[in-house]
């Protein structure tokens, strides 16, 4: 198919005549001089405002973590050092010690109660106090020469020097 | 500017006439060299700008000029002042030459060795500090801790700065500054006295020392003593801490704290000085148990830390924690014990083992004369080790057991297998006789191993193969390290399967072969669980830093006896308890063993002195927990039965009920040791 061209009864118009060129007036300016410089003050300062309240915060949140760092490594410290405490107080020498001062006595004669129908398997007997005398750091009467291998449950040996100052406790342990 | 200056300077040679007319090429030469006030002044008209009100010079130039000559040559001669262009130049050319070199030095720094340079530069402001690891723990079964470290320092004094309490000496104090020197000395050592105990003066003799920088005031001070001194450093002089105290200082120094102090104290072991293990657990886990040091990088500057710099933090890897299969309660009951018949027996060492024979756990390992974790030195050095794992001997009569577990599991004997004993035996070139004199005595096997006959067990002993006999003492793992994990496990000996025949005699008795006390606990186990070796074990568990459980060594167990053997062996054993009522104890059947050795002494190759020892396994009706006792060269008598027992008896008394063995309800069964 060909395309019908197109025709145009138009006679064509004239070109239409050029704008005469002139000079651009010149913008009025929005912002007086004064105002300008003000307004590139006053961005300068709220950027140094800026910057300095991040510096300045920066540092404090620094100078806040380095505190808090050392106060958790000064509680890590007091931990450690109670719980030393109590692993001293828990150890098997100090507890027969303490068990041996309130008068405790070993009892080896064993019974035991069913729960299920509450029958007792063993016969239970009364400690008499000489059970094991071993045990309470205390060696039997008759014995000709002071026993050799002295039980472990002796407290430090105290010295009695009249300006000699134990080691105390800390106020925080206390 | 040197246009301008050059004229004034060179005023007094001014040209003269007679120069300028001597010559078109002087005259020519003369603006050129010297540009005179004048000529400069003259030219300025001629050129571009207007004249300039000289009147006074213009005759004499005019008169030195050679008539006719064109003016152009003192254009290009000028160098006007004033004229932007020249200026800008000339800045411009500054400039070039500032930035050049600025350019050139940053290529030079940037672009050559760049990396050296910001290596160097780094180096300024870079701070780096390790990061140690800590040491992992060791605990019980129970979680009790064992062995564990606690922060501490090592705290010295710095005398010149104590003295002057911190001032500069070359200058001189105010009277303030020299108020507090005064009473530095004092109050600091008050301090010291208050935290770390002792003696004033002492203190003050440190910090009295001229000329010093640093003496150590002491060391493994817990970490929160020091950070108390510290405290009241920083209060100071009035209390308020406006001027506080100077020149105490700490570096780190951990604690290995032993809170068991000698309980167990031979597995456990000991770190020396340098805080490295040197025995038990701490020396074997080392590797283990210390850890990865760790690293932090940081920017500093006078004022401190630089925030946002540089900051990298490589944690440390902390050691991994063990747990122990040892009860450290009970292993300060079983060492009790052991101390006491040690004291009652006269023996110069002693060794007691408690294990699960159902698992092959060590419940408790005691060692006599032991020493203090916490103090190794306090000890002679001969008691550092563990002698349960160290020390060979030959067992003696306890060995029946084995012997008599392998006869029953070969078919070869019941308890009830009836053996005509005599008096005595020829052995080798020898003879072998029983402990008590006697005739010929009707045993069953049980009353062979009540009555602990020897020259019953060699008659029954002749009848197995000397081959099977030496696969079964391997079988028990006799002749090989018991594999526990402590340092130094020694192996033993046992003979193969050549031996000869007097050998396979003595071994029946438990003479001719060397094991350790751990091996002897691990097969008697073995014997009395039904028939199971399990390889003795002291490590329960170990868990990583981050808590993660470590993969252990596998524990070795295989079958050697048959249930039915089993069975056999511990009536047999039981009734070397009923035999005597002295041997029993409340509420509980117990099966076990005596055993009297001769002592072999390596020093004079020959037999010197005693080894006894005694094994009890409790309840008879299902053994569950082993005792084992050995007492080395003990003074008063040597019978196992007599010295080893009641130790054994008193350590079962405390186990079964504490592992909740409930008593037993059957009674002993009354069987024949002899036959008519």
């Amino acid at each position: 198919m060909s395309a019908q061209p197109i025709t145009t009864d138009d006679v064509p118009a004239a070109p239409p005549a050029r704008p005469r060129l002139g000079i651009v007036p010149k913008p009025a300016a929005t912002v007086s001089t004064m105002g300008f410089v003000g307004i590139i003050i006053a961005l300068i300062t709220a950027g140094m405002v800026g910057v300095m309240v991040v510096t300045t915060s920066v540092s404090a949140q620094s100078r806040e973590l380095a505190s808090l760092r050392s106060e958790a490594v000064q509680l890590t410290y007091q931990s450690a050092a109670l719980e030393s405490h109590l692993q001293n107080m828990g150890s098997a020498n100090a507890i027969a010690l303490r068990a041996s001062m309130l008068g405790m006595v070993p009892n080896p004669h064993p019974a035991f109660i069913n729960l299920a129908d509450g029958t007792v398997t063993g016969s239970p007997q009364k400690a008499t106090g000489d059970e094991m005398p071993f045990l309470r750091g205390i060696a039997p009467e008759p014995v000709a020469p002071p026993p050799l291998p002295a039980p472990t449950t002796e407290t430090e040996p105290v010295e009695t020097a009249p300006d000699l100052v134990a080691a105390g406790p800390t106020e925080d342990q206390q | 500017m040197s246009e301008q200056k050059r004229p004034r300077k060179q005023s007094g040679s001014r040209p003269t006439p007679k120069k300028a007319t001597a010559g078109k090429a002087s005259a020519r030469k003369a603006p050129l060299s010297k540009t005179s006030r004048k000529a400069s002044a003259k030219a300025a008209p001629a050129k571009k700008r207007r004249p300039q009100p000289k009147p006074a010079a213009k005759p004499k130039i005019r008169t030195s000029r050679p008539e006719g000559k064109p003016r152009t040559y003192r254009k290009t001669v000028r160098l006007p002042i004033g004229r932007s262009t020249v200026r800008i130049r000339v800045f411009m050319l500054v400039f070039a030459l500032l930035l050049g070199t600025a350019g050139l030095r940053a290529v030079q720094l940037q672009g050559l060795d760049s990396q050296a340079f910001a290596a160097e530069a780094s180096q300024k402001m870079q701070y780096s500090r390790d990061l140690p690891a800590t040491r992992g723990e060791i605990r019980d079964r129970n979680g009790a801790v064992m062995a564990s470290t606690e922060p501490a320092f090592l705290v010295f004094v710095d005398p010149d700065m104590v003295q002057s309490n911190g001032a500069d000496k070359r200058y001189r104090m105010s009277e303030r500054k020299q108020e507090e020197t005064e009473v530095a000395p004092g109050a600091v050592a008050d301090i010291l006295v208050k935290h770390l105990g002792g003696r004033k003066a002492d203190y003050l003799e440190l910090i009295d020392k001229k000329d010093s920088r640093y003496e150590v005031v002491k060391r493994r001070v817990p970490a929160a003593t020091f950070s108390a001194i510290q405290a009241d450093m920083r209060l100071g002089f009035d209390g308020e801490g406006k001027r506080p105290w100077y020149g105490v200082f700490g570096t780190p120094d951990p604690i290995r704290v032993y809170p068991n102090r000698s309980v167990a104290s031979n597995v456990v072991g000991f770190v020396n000085g340098e805080g490295v293990g040197a025995a038990g657990f701490e020396y074997a886990l080392e590797e283990q148990l210390k850890g990865i040091p760790g690293k932090e990088v940081f920017d500093r500057s006078t004022y401190g830390r630089i925030p946002l710099g540089t900051n990298i933090m490589e944690a440390p890897t902390d050691g991994a924690s063990y747990e122990l299969t040892i009860d450290a309660d009970f292993n300060w009951m079983v060492e009790q014990a052991l101390a006491e018949g040690m004291r009652v027996s006269g023996a110069k060492t002693g060794t007691a083992v408690v294990t699960n024979i159902d698992t092959g756990e060590i419940l408790a390992l005691a060692n006599g004369p032991s020493f203090d974790s916490a103090n190794p030195g306090a000890a002679d050095s001969d008691d550092l080790g563990n002698r349960a794992v160290t020390e060979v001997y030959e067992p003696g009569s306890v060995q029946k057991v084995l012997t008599m577990a392998a006869l029953a599991d070969q078919g070869i004997v019941t308890p009830d297998t009836r053996m005509v004993v005599p008096g005595s035996i020829p052995s080798g070139g020898g003879v072998v006789r029983d402990s008590f004199a006697h005739g010929d005595l009707n045993l069953t096997a049980r009353g062979i191993m009540a009555q602990s006959s020897n020259v019953g067990m060699i008659k029954l002993t002749r009848q197995l193969e000397k081959e099977t006999l030496s696969n079964y003492l391997s079988s028990f793992g006799l002749g090989a390290k018991p594999g526990t994990g402590l340092p130094g496990e020694s192996t033993g000996q046992i003979p193969g399967k050549d031996m000869p025949d007097y050998t396979r005699d003595q071994i029946s008795f438990g003479q001719g072969l060397s094991l350790n006390a751990i091996q002897m606990a691990a097969a008697v186990g073995a014997v009395t669980n039904g028939g199971t070796y399990h390889a003795p074990k002291l490590v329960k568990s170990a868990t990583a830093a981050d808590g993660t459980p470590l993969e252990l060594p596998e524990q070795e167990s295989r079958r050697v006896i048959s249930e039915e053997a089993s069975a056999d062996v511990v009536e047999m054993m039981e009734s070397v308890i009923s035999l005597n009522d002295k041997r029993k104890i409340d509420g509980y059947r117990t099966a076990g063993k005596s055993g009297t050795a001769q002592r072999f002494d390596p020093t004079c190759m020959c037999y010197n002195g005693f080894t006894a020892s005694f094994v009890t396994v409790a309840p008879a009706e299902d053994p569950q927990i082993l005792v084992y006792v050995v007492l080395d060269q003990p003074t008063n008598g040597n019978l196992g039965s007599q010295l080893a027992l009641p130790v054994t008896n008193d350590i079962l008394s405390l186990a079964l009920p504490r592992y909740n063995v409930p008593p037993s309800t059957t009674e002993v069964p009354d069987l024949p040791l002899t036959f008519d």
